[in-house]
């Protein structure tokens, strides 16, 4: 076995991805303590969906928050943050649904950051992917 | 309606997704320690190895190096014996030279010398010398 080239999976933190897996935090803890305020999008929805929603939010982003932090170990790292981003994504894509339901159209800029989000989410998570390919095909070498 | 649902499927199939790769994880993570272990442990032994050669190379350098110090020193020893042969015999040559040379000398230089008596000792016979070659 000769020694290979240095393969870089993981690089810098990436700071929309860590923020927004705080947010989603922030959010869950919100709700759960003080529930959503009068007026605000989520106080239409019913409340069924809201927990729903929250409870794959807040699952997915501390998951994901735990994988990011992680310090060593890469590859448990990064399969533990794919997991919690794709957790979230599911909990992004309820609510996006949800408040498109009920509220329609009018919530459009809400609507375009959930599928933002959404879409960073599942483009992270394929990067994840590649990344775990890449190294679990430099230790096969 | 129906979109609502497709969106419902979706969502849970992100959901199960995220799940299944948790799991996935979870459960590897002994798996992907042990490969680890395995390759480490193929790279220290390949290192080892190379040491290992390096180690047989230099032993056996160091072994030609002996081999042909010994075989020197074998021929100096035989040279310098030849040559204390040599001056032996030379110094008994001299030796004897100078023997023969005295008893000419002393005979010579006798008040008794005479021209028959010094030609006899010159001449190889009963009396004489070994005989000096005039060329």
């Amino acid at each position: 076995m000769r020694p290979g080239p240095v393969v870089v999976v993981a690089g810098p933190r990436r700071p929309h991805e860590l923020l927004l897996l705080v947010v989603g935090l922030l959010s869950t803890v919100g709700y759960l303590v003080g529930g959503p305020t009068n007026g605000s999008v989520v106080a239409v929805l019913p409340s069924w969906a809201v927990a729903a929603m929250y409870v794959l939010l807040g699952a997915g982003s501390a998951i994901g928050l735990i994988g990011c932090l992680m310090p060593r170990r890469v590859e448990y790292a990064l399969g533990i943050e794919q997991g919690g981003l794709l957790i979230q994504a599911a909990g992004i894509l309820v609510f996006a649904v949800t408040v498109l339901a009920h509220v329609g159209w009018r919530g459009w800029s809400f609507l375009i950051i959930m599928g933002g989000w959404l879409v960073a989410n599942l483009w992270r998570a394929w990067q994840i992917q590649v990344a775990v390919r890449t190294l679990r095909r430099a230790g096969e070498r | 309606m129906t979109w609502q649902i497709f969106v419902g499927f979706l969502a849970a199939a992100l959901g199960s997704s995220g799940l299944t790769v948790l799991i996935q994880t979870l459960a590897g993570r002994k798996k992907v320690r042990a490969d680890v272990a395995d390759t480490l442990s193929d790279t220290a032994l390949a290192l080892l190895q190379a040491v290992r050669d390096d180690a047989a190379a230099q032993i056996e350098l160091a072994r030609k190096d002996v081999a042909s110090a010994r075989l020197e020193a074998v021929e100096a020893r035989n040279e310098a014996a030849a040559a204390r042969a040599e001056a032996t015999a030379a110094r008994r040559e001299a030796m004897a030279a100078a023997a023969e040379m005295r008893r000419l000398t002393s005979e010579i230089l006798s008040p008794n010398a005479t021209i028959e008596r010094l030609r006899s000792l010159v001449e190889p016979g009963p009396n004489g010398g070994a005989g000096v070659r005039t060329y």
